[in-house]
């Protein structure tokens, strides 16, 4: 059960919304994909046999990692970028998806796990289309990030760690995200919000609602 | 000694320094520029002779560190940049990458010059998604002025540099787990010796250097090791950059000349405690930094007063707890970020850091017995200096400082069966502070 056609994100989104990391990485044709974009459902639990690991990858994608690929002297060090590359045009890492990484950059799918799995921005289920991040390590923890934290679980409907029915929001936690003086500290996406005061909650309650 | 104004956070005084050639018009570049009239060992000279220490934690000479590459090895050479700025309480890179990128780039280019690296790579952490954008921005225009790619500025020396993102892991700040993740790995530590100097990136003989250091080398180039050195306290030289966070009037990241006390950094520069409580506790370097109390205010920000004082500059992020702060509910909080940030590698720190947030889970939660405290000091002492990486003894720093210096408090919430501290109990006059559960037990 196979799609011929790649999946693909949603749309650039203008504002908070954020560009996805694929523009990381200038030299790169695709931009435009948003990393949390395109998720399945959220409730859904993704029947990941609609992917296949030798179309999961849009050609601009495998282009890309090529392109990538190039800046290290062994094609393993590629392995961080493409999953970037990848989780940007796809939503999430579906196992076809490393797989396809591993075919594009020279090592077994097992290798590419193992990496992909260690790192906690690879998401290897499906994501809302956007990514809340309230730290609550001990700078913002002193500032009231677990009052913070809580209004959103609260607002959303949801713990920390999932995600809203509509698959429109994932709420996590940040761990130290180096943001300390402006604690308590947060992102939407890959935005820094600045100190999550009631009013900065407000907005970015509207922006992932909206 | 020229009044002071800061050398490394140049945004703070120069606006839109971020632009090249705003930064370029403030001097910028012209570290370079002198570099490479020197042959790089003479540039490694002078920053040895700056007395320039290493910013990312461990405050090692950086020259120095440059001169432990083998002459002789015919691998390649690579420069790895540490920008993984994750110490909880550390913010200030963050800063100088997104506001003074040029100036971190100048560094990274000299310091591979004086290093011979073939290629740079800088490691920032994932989550500086914009930092990343702005770093490879600013790549691309020192390429296109000629301080970057081939035969740099005439000299005959070639240089590119890649930006790699991290993806959320703490540990791959530690250098040897840094050089795993670039390989493409999970972020591991390894074992030392071989050093990386010797066997690194691709076990081929490497420097790494953290992000903010190398922005303390074009100044040093530019005007001197003498100029650079005017600012000195006991072994350390230069100006420092800090993040002052918690429990204070005006967090913010600082640069402050080497020397100024804990009390002048909080009470002066950071406008002392909010709301005008009393100051109870202090994170010096970030949270694997042992905290001190109030009684440790006059010990000099510097690499060496505050290790005689018994805790470290670690990564300059000073965290201040006020008199309202339970300390095992913030300790707590620092276990937790080692318990989840435990790469896994080692057993005493997997394990330990697991076993430690139990530990301080019931204890803030009532269910705690008084052997408890006895067995959190227990499991750190085995967490620390039985792991491969510094992150167990990290682990075990908060917990251990803070038992020794609030150790009543800890006993305290057994005796009440819960936190003295609670809101609703101080709200319902059920005040249960250590001092009045001591006295009355």
């Amino acid at each position: 059960m196979s799609e011929t056609r790649p999946p693909q994100g949603p749309p650039i989104r203008a504002g908070l919304g954020g560009p996805g990391n694929v523009e990381a990485y200038p030299n790169s044709d695709n931009r435009g994909l948003d990393l949390v974009g395109g998720g399945a459902g959220a409730d859904a639990r993704p029947d990941v046999r609609q992917y296949d690991a030798a179309t999961i990858l849009a050609p601009e994608t495998v282009a890309a990692i090529r392109q990538v690929m190039e800046r290290y002297p062994v094609a393993r060090s590629a392995v961080m970028p493409a999953l970037y590359l990848t989780q940007a045009q796809i939503g999430w890492l579906p196992p076809a998806a490393l797989a396809a990484v591993g075919a594009v950059i020279g090592i077994p799918a097992a290798d590419v796990e193992e990496t992909a799995s260690f790192y906690n921005m690879y998401y290897r289920q499906p994501v809302g289309r956007k990514i809340v991040k309230v730290c609550t390590s001990i700078s913002c923890f002193l500032c009231g990030a677990d009052e913070v934290m809580a209004r959103f679980e609260r607002e959303l409907g949801i713990q920390v760690g999932e995600t809203t029915p509509d698959g429109a929001v994932t709420l996590l936690r940040g761990e130290c995200l180096a943001d300390c003086h402006h604690a308590p500290a947060g992102q939407l996406n890959d935005e820094y919000l600045g100190r999550l005061t009631p009013d900065v909650v407000d907005r970015v309650l509207e922006e992932v609602r909206g | 000694m020229e009044p002071f104004e800061p050398v490394i956070l140049r945004n703070q005084v120069v606006p839109n320094i971020r632009d090249i050639d705003v930064y370029i018009a403030d001097g910028g570049y012209e570290g370079l520029r002198a570099a490479l009239q020197m042959q790089p060992a003479e540039v490694i000279e002078t920053v040895k002779k700056s007395g320039l220490r290493g910013r990312g934690g461990a405050g090692f000479p950086t020259g120095m560190k440059w001169g432990f590459l083998p002459p002789d090895s015919p691998k390649p050479r690579y420069l790895c940049v540490n920008a993984d700025e994750s110490e909880p309480g550390t913010c200030h890179d963050h800063e100088l990458i997104e506001q003074n990128p040029h100036q971190a780039i100048e560094g990274i280019i000299i310091t591979a010059y004086a290093t011979k690296a073939v290629r740079a790579f800088i490691y920032i952490r994932g989550e500086f998604y914009r930092g990343a954008l702005i770093l490879e921005e600013a790549i691309a225009e020192a390429r296109q002025r000629g301080f970057l790619g081939e035969d740099i500025l005439g000299s005959g020396y070639s240089l590119d540099i890649v930006v790699h993102r991290g993806a959320g892991a703490y540990i791959c700040g530690e250098e040897t787990a840094l050089l795993s993740s670039l390989e493409g790995y999970k972020g591991f530590p390894r074992n030392k010796p071989p050093f990386p100097a010797v066997a690194g990136l691709y076990a081929s003989p490497t420097v790494i250097n953290n992000i903010g250091t190398l922005a303390h080398v074009p100044p040093i180039l530019r005007r001197g090791a003498e100029w650079f050195a005017q600012w000195t306290s006991a072994r350390t030289t230069g100006p420092l950059v800090v993040s002052v966070s918690g429990h204070v009037v005006r967090p913010g990241n600082y640069e402050v000349p080497i020397g100024i006390t804990m009390r002048e950094l909080i009470y002066d520069v950071a406008g002392g405690i909010r709301d005008g409580n009393r100051l109870k506790a202090i994170v010096p370097g970030g949270s694997s930094a042992a905290m001190i109390g109030p009684d440790k205010l006059d010990t000099p920000v510097e690499f060496d007063a505050l290790a005689a004082a018994g805790t470290m500059l670690g990564s300059a992020g000073v965290i201040v707890m006020d008199e309202t702060t339970c300390m095992v509910a913030a300790t707590l909080r620092m276990a937790e970020f080692y318990k989840e940030e435990s790469c896994g590698k080692c057993t005493p720190c997997r394990e330990g850091t697991g076993w430690m947030v139990d530990i301080l889970r019931r204890l803030e939660q009532g269910t705690g017995r008084m052997q408890d405290v006895t067995l959190l000091v227990s499991v750190a002492n085995n967490i620390a200096g039985k792991s491969f990486c510094l992150l167990g003894d990290a682990s075990a720093a908060p917990v251990v400082s803070s038992i020794k210096l609030f150790r009543e408090e800890y006993e305290a919430h057994v005796r009440a069966h819960g936190c003295p501290l609670r809101s609703d109990w101080i709200r319902a006059g059920l005040n249960m502070m250590p001092d009045r559960v001591l006295a009355r037990s």
